[in-house]
């Protein structure tokens, strides 16, 4: 029961305190950059939650019961890069294959997420911190669902913004980067509400 | 097919000879690397400990393995009483932290240093918690500061508060 | 002929700097940008590795162009990124361990970093060794530009002062250099005066910074453009007039 809740506590202060983009600032570019178009901000989202969640899955046991034994602990970050860029290249064989419609919608987003920092960002955060299995589950859980939130919220004002009357200078990407600033401080503001 | 074999195989044989390289480079600089990274963690560690207890003697470490506890130093300070310095690490869900605490026998506490921080809002921690425990020179702002933690002023100072208590208590069972 | 090789070869150097500075004009880079910008120190250090990595990389990936074969392409770069990435790691956590603490997890994701990436993709896989190079540099020395002037505003906004000394131990013990408050005798201490915001060292402040040069960049870049564009309606309405018949050098020639 206490694993339980810790897992959900977890999940909970990843998603929205420790926040992904706001707060650790992983994954700006795919942020920033696809970030005016709700429906495809959702598909990245999802997409990128998807390979998240897949790399926790096995980067963890490939570092603890493959390279420690193997005594090379420093090759992490070439194993984490090599396992993120071929489970991109299968995800997308495998959508392609099972479900064209989805492939349509995230096919594009596909080769980004393997530069998107927030998946090598988690894992290697991960290892770093000495986290256990479960504890690296939920910081990944929390960083997909945290990445889902953000990004859909800041399409959605975008999508508002579109149509308000800005300053020429700040049209496009300056207006947007303040909306992230005002985003982040509201953010700031859950900081206190899981005291872990 | 036939062609598409032989370009799979040249392409995993390019791809594997690259990464064997790499390996191999990789390896080696370690090789280099590991002793003076160690160093410098023991040098850090051994700084941390000056600047704990200045001017004392410190005895050999004993490890114990109890809850954040990894070991800890009997000390005989300079007017000849006996302290401890405790070497403990956590994480919470914002990254992981190794202190070390130092504890007089009459269990209050002295300085604190902090070795390692992968925290989100690292330098949040020393500014927040523990240089105002550092340069509190009297017992009641030092009292303070480490009241302050429990209100989660800052994201690591329930780690460290329970760690900090941990050591305390483990001073207090060994007399 | 040799001139002309030299001024194409300075041109991939220079325009990495200024003309398309990969972090101001096409915003790449922006994670390290944002995370890493708390100190122009760190901002410094991390401007130094990342130009490492990314001539080292660009260098290498254009010597092995005709090696490999075009589908194992990216994968093959992907880990010769990395290699770089884990032997500049190593070597900065055995020689600078406090930059190596301050940069943390940021120093692994220079690995999945748009720029290094995008330009061994975009150029160094077309072009020579020499000219790789010099793209490399040029973008590295302009993206290090970029972060120690974003670092610089929210350093000096956010703490009120310029530390020198706590990520760069070799330069001696921390040396400050007040600019927006007094000093103080210990780091808690109120200073005499403070006229320093926090909140530009926390997350918000950095996109805060980031969205105010972008849109300084782009007020300047319209002011250019209607400029010139002023200018060649001045221009044409100069040579309509002197073609009407006035034979006389147009005043639109000297107005530009």
């Amino acid at each position: 029961m206490n694993y339980l809740v810790a897992f959900v506590l977890g999940i909970l202060s990843y998603a929205l305190i420790n926040n992904v983009v706001l707060v650790r600032f992983y994954g700006i570019c795919s942020f920033v950059g696809v970030g005016n178009k709700v429906k495809s901000a959702a598909s990245m989202g999802i997409a990128v939650t998807f390979v998240i969640l897949l790399a926790t899955l096995i980067c963890y046991p490939i570092y603890h019961f493959v390279l420690i034994p193997a005594g090379v602990p420093f090759l992490d970050t070439i194993t984490y890069i090599l396992v993120i860029a071929s489970l991109v290249q299968v995800v997308g064989l495998f959508i392609k294959k099972h479900s064209p419609a989805l492939y349509k919608s995230l096919g594009i987003y596909l080769p980004l997420i393997t530069t998107n920092c927030a998946v090598l960002g988690v894992v290697t955060e991960n290892t770093d911190s000495g986290l256990s299995f479960l504890e690296s589950l939920s910081n990944g859980l929390g960083t997909a669902l945290g990445f889902f939130i953000t990004i859909f919220l800041f399409a959605c004002i975008r999508v508002r913004l579109e149509g308000s009357k800005t300053p020429k200078a700040f049209k496009g990407i300056p207006i947007a980067l303040i909306v992230a600033c005002l985003m982040a401080m509201a953010f700031m503001g859950l900081s206190g509400v899981i005291n872990l | 097919m036939n062609q598409d074999a032989k370009k799979m195989v040249k392409v995993a044989l390019t791809l594997a000879l690259i990464a064997s390289g790499a390996a191999l480079i990789v390896s080696s600089l370690n090789l280099f690397t590991a002793p003076r990274i160690e160093a410098n963690r023991l040098a850090k560690e051994k700084s941390g400990l000056e600047a704990i207890f200045a001017k004392a003697e410190i005895g050999e470490s004993s490890n114990i393995d109890k809850g954040s506890l990894k070991k800890y130093w009997p000390v005989v300070l300079e007017d000849g009483e006996s302290a401890r310095i405790y070497s403990a690490s956590g994480k919470n869900g914002y990254g992981a932290v190794s202190i070390l605490i130092g504890v007089y026998s009459d269990f209050t506490l002295g300085r604190m240093e902090i070795l390692e921080n992968t925290e989100t809002y690292g330098p949040t921690l020393q500014k927040g918690y523990v240089a105002p425990y550092q340069y509190a020179d009297n017992a009641e702002d030092r009292a303070i500061a480490l009241e302050d933690v429990s209100c989660g002023a800052t994201y690591g100072a329930k780690l460290i508060k329970g760690m900090v208590l941990e050591a305390v208590a483990h001073y207090k069972e060994a007399q | 002929m040799m001139e002309k090789k030299k001024s194409a070869h300075f041109q991939s150097f220079v325009s990495g700097i200024w003309k398309e500075n990969p972090l101001f004009v096409s915003l790449l880079g922006l994670c390290p940008a944002l995370a890493v910008t708390k100190s122009l120190e760190a901002a410094f250090g991390m401007g130094i590795l990342f130009t490492i990595v990314l001539v080292c990389s660009n260098v290498l990936v254009s010597a092995l162009r005709k090696v490999i074969p075009d589908e194992a392409k990216t994968p093959c770069e992907i880990v010769i990124i990395a290699t770089f990435v884990t032997l500049v790691k190593m070597l900065t956590e055995a020689m600078l361990p406090e930059l190596y603490s301050t940069l943390g997890v940021f120093l692994s994701l220079l690995v999945v970093n748009c720029i290094v990436l995008g330009r061994s993709e975009a150029f160094a896989v077309k072009n020579g060794v020499v000219d790789s190079l010099l793209d490399g540099l040029g973008n590295g020395i302009g993206y290090t530009i970029a972060i120690c002037i974003i670092a610089l505003l929210r350093e000096v906004l956010g703490t009120g002062m310029l530390t020198f000394g706590e990520t760069f131990t070799f330069l001696g013990g921390p040396h400050h250099l007040y600019i927006l408050t007094g000093p103080s005798a210990t780091p808690v201490a109120q200073p005499a005066w403070d006229l320093s915001l926090s909140f530009f060292q926390t997350p918000g402040g950095a996109f805060l910074v980031l969205g105010i040069i972008l849109a300084v960049l782009a007020a300047i870049r319209n002011c250019k453009a209607e400029k010139a564009k002023v200018d060649a309606r001045l221009k044409k309405a100069a040579e309509a007039a002197a073609s009407k018949g006035n034979p006389t050098p147009s005043q639109g020639g000297q107005s530009k």
